[in-house]
């Protein structure tokens, strides 16, 4: 008997019951969807983290400015400056998990060059920004020391406002005009794409923090010697939360804050925060991974007891086929495909649930979706296994029974 | 196989030294068959009859290849099939014999065509074989009009004639029938008898186990057995025409 004329008899004897067919599939169906559902889940968070850390730089934390409140209405983050540049050297300077501090200062403005204008975000950074945030250079230089000592003109710029205001032109030596201040282009910034959460972070142009916060941000965007973050990098991931506290003690020392009173900054901690996140997922992977475990399993016992049943309905069937010339070995195969098909098409089910599942998954709780061709594939490995498995007692019990018997049954 | 045949086309189609069968019962045996000795030549028509525990079907699955002799030899078609393991009579079954059984039991959920094809399925026939060989099988039995019915939607007759073209369809040496009009009515019955004639004029050795001598009148011989023994071999002269009997009632009733 070939293994077509195995699967054809396996479907008709699998038609013929269908619902306990699809009854005896539940388990399998459950343990597939788990299994699918649980590499998604723990794929999609590895994503996520992997994809933050190369927005963000590795090992990498940012200090805000705290909250104010006037009259009762409290400001949102980074209203109560209290940041200063000393503040980033003290903490670079003192923490041994630190690789640097880099201070920084954020607002807006309009950019022109000739007659064209593009309103950006405008960042003073220090020559220690980029570098911590393993942000390339594409073309020029970055921002250098003597450009923040000297509070000079220059300004590297992402590669948005290239395309905005040179086109095609070379923008390396323009003079262009942020706030109607002329700076000399003298970088341009490595792309990095959207952020996760779908931001431009190419829409940006840098300049020396010095000039920031004396000749473009001063006064309205930048409050005296305040800046607007500082950007902590850590040896390695592992010191991140050290280092978190040790900055905490730190700021707070040098903001004279007493114990009881509330920091007067605060600190994301990004990559921690989806670490734990990422961890929580992955809970929830095994969580999935265990339920898959029981419904595989469970949906094999299912399997191997209608199997048995079936092998007893159909005894007299066996024992004809004996007769007319099967083989133990024809027997056997014919009722392991059977279990194979039954636990095969649980599978597609499962898979079919289980995609479902993770979309869902990703759409209600903010997972993202990671289906894998190779899930779906170990899967259905998975529930033709699970087939094999427990489909081999029930076969080998009909392979073995007697011709004579099996045709006397009534 | 039919190049490992040790006495060639002319020898008997059954020779039997010797056969007998035990079971063991508690600390004792039963001693089913014992002393069996028959020959039975190409295009002979036998019927075994006996009372139940008499021997019979236990004489019908040792020559049938459903069992094995606890003693004595059995060439079937020339071999010896008393020492094959069960794999191998699977594939003396399937070759050589053509079982025909009292239920019939056909597969419930396969149409008459499929039902015809499984024996085909177990041997060496190509798929696209297979469909024409049964085809031409179930026109013998008179049923090319029926071939895509399921059991269900044919009459008793109907499906003892869709088992007979399962048993033919491989072109065995021997058809052998248990009871094969034990569930059907006598007219039906008569009706069965007459096609296992037209095919034994056609060549075909036939073995029919049963327990009424109406059927055993259309038998060319008749082995009897009691008490686990071959009691009396009787050759029967001019055996009954079951075709010319139903022609005759057909005259009768109209």
């Amino acid at each position: 008997m070939t293994p077509v004329d195995s699967i054809r008899s396996a479907l008709d004897s699998l038609r013929a019951n269908l619902l306990r067919t699809v009854l005896t599939t539940l388990g399998i169906v459950i343990g597939v969807a788990a299994v699918i559902a649980m590499v998604g889940v723990g794929r999609a968070a590895e994503q996520r983290v992997q994809s933050v850390m190369q927005n963000l730089g590795a090992n990498i934390m940012i200090v805000l400015n705290g909250t104010s409140t006037s009259g009762g209405v409290r400001r949102g983050s980074g209203s109560k400056p209290s940041l200063t540049i000393g503040d980033a050297d003290a903490i670079v300077r003192e923490l041994s998990s630190v690789q640097a501090a880099a201070p920084s200062v954020r607002g807006t403005g309009q950019a022109v060059y000739g007659n064209t204008n593009w309103f950006t975000a405008l960042q003073g950074v220090r020559d220690d920004y980029l570098p911590a945030r393993e942000w390339g250079i594409a073309s020029g230089r970055g921002i250098e020391a003597t450009d923040d000592r000297g509070a000079r003109k220059v300004a590297v710029i992402g590669r948005t406002v290239v395309e905005k205001l040179f086109g095609a032109e070379d923008p390396i030596g323009q003079t262009i005009r942020i706030q109607r201040v002329p700076f000399t282009v003298v970088g341009i910034l490595a792309s990095k794409g959207q952020t996760t959460w779908g931001s431009d972070q190419d829409d940006v142009i840098f300049i020396p923090l010095a000039t920031a916060m004396k000749r473009v941000l001063g006064g309205r965007q930048v409050r005296g010697d305040y800046v607007h973050s500082i950007t902590v990098k850590a040896y390695s991931g592992d010191q991140l939360a050290d280092a978190e506290r040790e900055v905490t003690t730190l700021l707070r020392q040098r903001h004279r804050i007493q114990s009881g009173q509330p920091d007067d900054f605060f600190i994301r901690n990004i990559t921690q925060f989806l670490e734990a996140r990422a961890e929580q997922e992955r809970t929830m992977g095994f969580l999935l991974a265990s339920v898959a475990g029981v419904s595989l399993l469970v949906g094999g016992i299912g399997i191997m007891n209608i199997m048995l049943v079936s092998v007893t309905e159909r005894t007299r069937e066996i024992g004809l086929r004996m007769a007319v010339g099967a083989r133990a070995r024809d027997i056997l195969s014919q009722f392991v495909i059977e279990a194979v098909t039954l636990s095969l098409a649980g599978g597609m089910i499962g898979v079919a649930l289980g995609v479902g599942g993770s979309l869902a998954a990703s759409e209600l709780a903010g997972w993202g979706l990671a289906i894998s061709p190779e899930a779906i594939l170990i899967a259905v490995a998975f529930s033709a296994g699970v087939g094999i498995f427990f489909g081999w007692y029930p076969a080998l019990k009909a392979s073995r029974l007697d011709p004579i018997e099996a045709l006397r049954h009534a | 196989m039919e190049d490992v045949r040790e006495d060639g086309a002319a020898g008997p189609i059954i020779r039997v030294e010797g056969l007998g069968r035990d079971y063991p019962v508690g600390t004792g045996v039963v001693r089913a068959l014992r002393d069996f000795d028959v020959t039975i030549e190409r295009g002979d028509f036998v019927a075994i009859m006996g009372p139940s525990g008499s021997g019979k079907s236990t004489a019908m699955h040792l020559l049938g290849c459903l069992d094995r002799p606890t003693s004595g030899r059995y060439f079937l078609d020339g071999i010896d099939v008393s020492a094959l393991d069960r794999d191998a009579l699977a594939g003396i079954r399937n070759r050589k014999i053509g079982f025909v059984f009292q239920a019939f039991n056909l597969l419930p959920r396969a149409n008459a065509l499929r039902n015809v094809e499984l024996p085909l399925t177990y041997g060496k026939t190509p798929r696209a074989e297979r469909a024409a060989r049964a085809a031409d099988a179930l026109k013998t039995v008179g049923l090319a009009d029926r071939m895509d019915h399921r059991p269900a939607q044919l009459s008793g007759g109907q499906m003892q004639r869709v088992a007979i073209a399962r048993a033919i369809v491989n072109q065995p040496v021997l058809l052998l029938a248990d009871e094969p009009t034990g569930a059907l009515d006598t007219r039906t019955g008569i009706e069965i008898m007459a096609l296992f004639q037209r095919l034994n004029t056609e060549g075909r050795t036939v073995i029919i186990v049963t327990h009424e001598p109406e059927i055993a009148q259309f038998a060319k011989r008749i082995l009897r057995f009691r008490d686990g023994r071959l009691e009396e071999d009787e050759r029967i002269a001019e055996p009954a025409d079951a075709a010319a009997l139903l022609a005759g009632s057909a005259r009768s009733a109209a």
